[in-house]
């Protein structure tokens, strides 16, 4: 197979999820100081390398690889659905966009009302280990079977050096990034690898092997943009979700 | 469960879907069907069509 999708999905999605993070790592360094900011990060992120260290290895290791491909399958086609979901909602006007300077308006004012470093250092730590989470498991999941775990983990740093730069240049939050279609992207690139492994992990194949990607990337694609235009017509009900 | 919900949204029909899905191949292959793979792929997208329209 080849590796670049699966290097471009994993930096994609440690790019995603580093939008988030570095809106509230900017609140805590902003509203704070910089100390705890930049210390509560570099611990999730320390956390992180060592999850996906022991939890890589011990799955490469231990795992027989038919029972790991149907694992890496399930956890990536689920993820991916959920993403794309979201994303396709968020673009027929659904849900409501993810707005990063609500999120960092909200992180600040807290933050100046819970005076302490302590609380300032836990603010980043959590914001950059729950965000990390979910690209620690696509670092996990597509270097298992796909371009393996330094390569995968070096992939998710690229493209979370990348928000931050973008972060630090900009001075503040990552409000006019196209979040959403950058999520819309990975979301469908999750599902499609997903769906691959999937079939792979039960021992099942695919008509014309790895070259059944990029139709299985088009199929959703297609369903996806179905999703939006019928969205788009079907009149606006109330609803309960609204969330990121 | 939490660990589900976390994986899956809060759609219930794509999980749905999902287990249909897997289950309905792994029969399939079983009986010899040779493009088991293909009724996964869409049932998969049925079901992710459907789950839009859970919360919107």
């Amino acid at each position: 197979m080849n590796a670049l999708p699966v290097a471009l999905t994993i930096a994609f999605a440690a790019g995603v999820d580093a939008i988030e993070a570095t809106t509230i790592v900017f609140a805590v360094g902003l509203a704070r100081s910089w100390r705890p900011a930049l210390l509560g990060s570099f611990a999730a992120l320390l956390v992180l390398v060592l999850l996906v260290a022991v939890f890589g290895a011990a799955l490469v290791r231990f795992v027989p690889v038919a029972a790991l491909e149907l694992a890496v399958g399930v956890v990536t086609l689920l993820f991916g659905l959920s993403w794309l979901r979201k994303a396709v909602q968020r673009w027929a006007g659904r849900r409501a966009p993810a707005d990063q300077r609500k999120r960092f308006e909200r992180a600040v004012s807290r933050l100046r009302a819970n005076a302490g470093d302590a609380a300032a250092f836990a603010a980043a730590f959590g914001a950059v280990l729950l965000e990390g989470l979910e690209v620690a498991i696509v670092v996990i999941t597509f270097s298992v079977s796909g371009v393996g775990l330094l390569v995968g983990s070096l992939c998710a740093l690229a493209g979370i050096l990348l928000v931050t730069a973008c972060a630090i240049v900009l001075k503040g939050p990552l409000t006019r990034v196209p979040e959403n279609a950058m999520k819309f992207a990975v979301g469908t690139m999750l599902t499609t690898f997903g769906t691959y492994w999937t079939v792979q992990g039960i021992g099942g194949g695919w008509p014309s092997g790895a070259r059944t990607i990029p139709l299985l990337f088009a199929w959703y694609l297609l369903l996806s943009l179905l999703g939006v235009a019928l969205l788009r017509r079907r009149p606006v009900t109330p609803s309960p979700s609204h969330g990121s | 469960m939490r660990a589900w919900r976390f994986l899956a949204g809060n759609s219930k029909v794509a999980p749905a879907a999902f287990v249909i899905a897997l289950g309905g191949s792994i029969v399939l292959q079983r009986g010899g069907v040779a493009n088991a793979a293909i009724f996964f792929a869409a049932v998969i997208g049925i079901g992710f069509v459907a789950s839009l329209f859970e919360t919107a």
